[in-house]
């Protein structure tokens, strides 16, 4: 059930009857068997003990919470100047009115409630605030009654919310007694008969301090706002693009299902896999002896050190010797020899980076960012984008990169940093991009998954921004294996490189 | 049902290295190259050696328009980021592709890298399907976004889709569980009027958090009614909390549906510190939410999916490899060609951001599940047969060391125990 649905739809009306049918079973005390809404407050409220205040599912859902509320909600009250024991003594009348004049008061018709979760933070509050607490003495048929006929006028509300007051109405007696606080008025219940259900109803609450909390906001001029589908709302940001924000059904959007299940002829897979290593024909222990020779042989050309660390029993599991296994049929003498007469091992190598080639990548990264495709077209047209990318992330960990940031970071202003994350290159980076919007800028935030990083690197009360002191990993450099250590080192020498 | 041993499970991975060399563009939070690191990671720890690895063959177009329409997977064939025509233009508007807010933008091999993600999402369900293997992982695949005729969300070609009808082809009933931080719309939606597959999703939700659908009112259409679960979560939410959501309402799930394989979606982005989510997790809850399924002794495939801080996207999908492998690994990472991502502490495991506040109520997460749980119950009753390992009664867990966070309903506590199987 999206909120932000405008139009009303059968299947909607539909869907709440149903969902709060199966949940409408009336069986107060039952704690043990299908605990739903109206049947648990007791459980629930055994675990909050002042429970003054059931919000639903729903509400809790939207964002209603009580800890997070009540200070904006004390906050609010001091921006609306609203009166508190003006409204106290409202409350107090309206409580001594005759049931006519209350509804005429409200507006006694349900109303269609349409709960858009992109209006303001204000007005949800408002809304979801009011459904009702304790009430005392209601009449549970005539309430039933209204609820079946609520739901069927209310259209895009949620489904949880009816089921509420029947609950409410059914532990009113326990409740009331329980908590051993004045319940006020038994009139102010009735007029909940008719009102829809997520709409302001006024109700009753035992401490005044409370009430005045939860009663803020809610009156402008002294007036209950009701919340119907025509109803102004300066925040409102009418959605463009609901059809993102719906499930849609049809077919056009879903998969279609095949029919039959066939258990038995399950055709053997004939799809070109590439195995690139089976486990099961050799054993594991030849294996980690294998590694480790492989390790320790010497290769003409590069010089090998194992270092096993001391810290793990994991031997380093080196991918090119399984793969050369592989080729050599599992067969470990072969591979070894193979090995040690240094033939060229079976993967993807970039070859030589030269020092130009660098250059150029470096200035095209000062220059169009991180587009890849723009630095390989202008200006290191000898290599595919594939490898520009590849030997990005190798180089932005290196000194050479280091060196390019640090300048980046003179020329930009500081910006914010997750505590989480270790890796800032791509923080300095997106700083240079003159293609295109800077992302920090505000969009659409429910369009895009984009959009959250904003509110991670951009100015958010939730987060400390801080330099971590992983900032400084930058320069640390422990812990590299050999041969990505002597790649690194010849990256910033600006010498011809070669991975692997 | 290829069990053998229950302790030791076949594993097959697949993995594809050419995938590393896509690159969304400037800015772009999704980045390709987390799979090679994670790839790294996991063949420095010694994993490799012990799973049945693929290089998977490439999705090809009639693969995809299984369930994708054609004009759309057409369209997505003949992108090439150099050469964008007018006319192209309004078909990229149409397709969400390129659009101003870049999401899924045209880059250079964009339909590569939709082959890759959906072939390995398709050899493991053909492997699944023929009984070669107990689990299979495709850390490209989970890209759970992807419309029938639309990108979204970094999504082009939704490879779960593909994996979900394939493995419809020879099981009656597929349960999709996705831990992203994100909710399951794709994947959702594909299927939102199916009673044979059953979608869970767990997510952030609220405040306009993408994509906006999953509130947990939406529970499917037609003979689907009750067939999609979504479990909306507010942020910061943390481990224990989590856990004991998890394994209440997937308790119930399994209970009721009895699926007889199980697709994972175990996007990263739900662990803390991530550049676009806000959960507040630790790698132990994402790996115990998968150790749970593994448990239930199902065939299982694991998918990728979400995760934006690259180091941390490798972590913890190299330690739910370890997970379904049921290897220990040491908190110390490896050396490896990558380990400046990691420094200084060089560690595995992660830590929650203590700055974090975590919205999830105690009185919100409780009522959520019971509404769940109570939403499940309405579900006709799987009729046929009963799988025996599926009937396994809820866990009643009555040590006493979980304290302020326990769950329960039906005065049953659930929790993910720690043990090895």
């Amino acid at each position: 059930m999206k909120e932000e649905e405008n139009e009303t739809s059968p299947k909607d009306e539909e869907k709440l009857k149903e969902c709060t049918s199966k949940t409408e079973s009336p069986q107060p005390g039952s704690s043990k068997d299908c605990i739903s809404f109206q049947n648990s407050p007791e459980s629930s409220d055994a675990q909050s003990k002042d429970a003054l205040f059931e919000p639903t599912v729903d509400m809790l859902v939207n964002d209603f919470d009580e800890e997070q509320t009540l200070e904006e909600e004390e906050a609010l009250a001091a921006k609306e100047h609203v009166d508190p024991t003006e409204e106290l003594s409202d409350l107090q009348r309206e409580s001594e009115m005759p049931i006519e004049e209350l509804l005429k008061l409200y507006g006694c018709a349900p109303q269609a409630f349409n709960s858009n979760s992109s209006a303001s933070r204000k007005r949800r509050r408002r809304r979801e605030q009011l459904s009702p607490a304790k009430i005392s003495k209601v009449d549970d048929e005539a309430l039933k009654e209204n609820l079946k006929s609520a739901e069927t006028i209310s259209t895009s509300s949620t489904v949880v919310d009816p089921p509420v007051n029947i609950q409410n109405e059914e532990n009113a007696e326990d409740s009331a007694e329980e908590d051993g606080t004045t319940t006020a008025t038994t009139n102010t219940t009735n007029y909940i008969e008719n009102q829809s259900l997520d709409d302001e109803t006024n109700y009753d609450d035992e401490e005044p301090s409370e009430l005045k909390k939860l009663y803020t906001g809610l009156y402008e001029n002294n007036e209950l706002k009701l919340l119907a589908d025509d109803e102004d709302d300066l925040d409102y940001i009418p959605d463009e693009e609901d059809g993102r924000k719906t499930i849609m059904v049809g077919s056009d959007y879903q998969a279609v299902i095949p029919d039959s299940v066939k258990y038995d002829d399950a055709l053997p897979y004939e799809n070109e896999d590439k195995l690139l290593w089976d486990p099961s024909k050799v054993k594991d222990d030849d294996i980690e002896d294998y590694l480790f020779k492989f390790s320790t042989a010497v290769n003409g050309a590069t010089n090998h050190t194992s270092s096993q660390s001391t810290e793990t029993k994991h031997l380093r599991d080196d991918e090119q010797a399984l793969l050369l296994l592989v080729q050599c049929g599992n067969n470990f003498e072969e591979a070894l020899r193979r090995r040690r007469l240094g033939v060229a091992v079976p993967t993807n190598t970039m070859s030589i980076w030269s020092e130009e080639e660098c250059r150029n990548f470096e200035s095209g990264l000062r220059l169009y960012g991180k587009s890849f495709h723009e630095i390989q077209a202008s200006k290191v047209t000898t290599r595919s984008v594939g490898e520009l990318v590849e030997f990005y992330y190798l180089w932005k960990k290196t000194d050479r990169a280091d060196l390019f940031a640090s300048k980046a970071r003179l020329e930009k202003k500081k910006y914010n940093i997750n505590p989480c994350v270790t890796d800032l290159m791509e923080k300095y980076l997106e700083e240079y991009d003159n293609s295109g919007t800077n992302r920090e800028r505000e969009r659409d935030r429910s369009v895009s998954p984009n959009l959250n990083s904003n509110s991670m690197l951009s100015a958010d009360s939730k987060r400390h921004h801080r330099e971590t002191s992983s900032g400084i990993a930058n320069n640390n450099h422990n812990q590299h294996s050999p041969d990505k250590l002597k790649l690194m080192k010849q990256i910033d020498e600006g010498a011809a490189i070669k991975t692997e | 049902m290829a069990f053998g041993d229950p302790y030791k499970r076949k594993i097959c991975y697949y993995y594809d290295q050419d995938i590393g060399d896509c690159h969304f563009g400037n800015k772009h939070p999704m980045k390709p190259h987390r799979l090679i690191i994670t790839h790294e990671l996991i063949v420095k720890y010694g994993l490799f050696q012990k799973m049945d690895v693929f290089k998977p063959y490439l999705a090809t177009a009639e693969d995809m328009q299984e369930f994708h329409s054609e004009d759309y997977v057409s369209f997505l064939q003949s992108l090439n980021a150099t050469r964008i025509s007018n006319d192209m233009k309004n078909l990229m508007s149409r397709f969400q592709i390129g659009t101003k807010e870049n999401d899924c933008p045209v880059f250079d091999g964009v339909f590569k890298f939709a082959q890759i993600s959906a072939g390995g999402s398709l050899a493991a369900a053909a492997h699944i399907n023929d009984n070669t293997a107990d689990i299979a992982i495709n850390w490209a695949g989970g890209l759970h976004h992807a419309k029938k005729s639309q990108a979204s969300g970094f999504c082009y070609i939704n490879d779960i889709v593909l994996c979900i009808l394939e493995l419809l082809k020879y099981h009656p009933r597929v349960l999709y569980v996705d831990i992203d931080v994100h909710h399951a719309d794709g994947v959702e939606e594909a299927f939102y009027t199916s009673n044979r597959v059953m979608t869970v999703s767990f997510h952030r939700y609220g405040e306009n958090f993408f994509p906006g659908t999953g509130n947990f009112t939406e529970c499917g259409e037609a003979e689907g009614r009750g067939y999609s679960v979504n479990v909306p979560l507010k942020s910061g939410i943390i481990d224990e909390d989590y856990e004991a959501v998890f394994a209440s309402v997937m308790s119930k799930v399994l209970q009721v549906f009895s699926p007889s394989v199980v697709v994972m979606q175990c996007g990263s982005d739900s662990i803390a510190g991530d550049q676009l989510g806000d959960f507040n997790l630790t790698l132990n809850a994402h790996g115990r939410c998968i150790k749970f399924m593994r448990k239930k002794n199902i065939p299982l495939i694991l998918l990728g999916g979400g995760g934006y801080t690259i180091e941390n996207v490798s972590r913890c999908w190299c330690f739910d490899t370890s997970i379904a492998l049921n290897e220990t690994i040491p908190n110390d990472l490896p050396e490896n060609n990558y380990s400046k991502y990691f420094a200084p502490l060089n560690k595995l495991h992660i830590e929650p951001d203590p700055t974090l506040p975590n919205r999830n109520g105690q009185q919100y997460l409780s009522k959520l599940i019971v509404q769940i749980v109570q939403n499940l119950k309405n579900i006709e009753p799987v009729p046929s047969v009963q799988f025996q390992n599926m009937m396994e009664p809820i866990v009643i867990e009555d040590s006493p060391k979980r304290t302020k966070s326990t769950m329960s309903y039906n005065n049953e506590v659930i929790e993910i125990s720690d043990d090895e199987d």
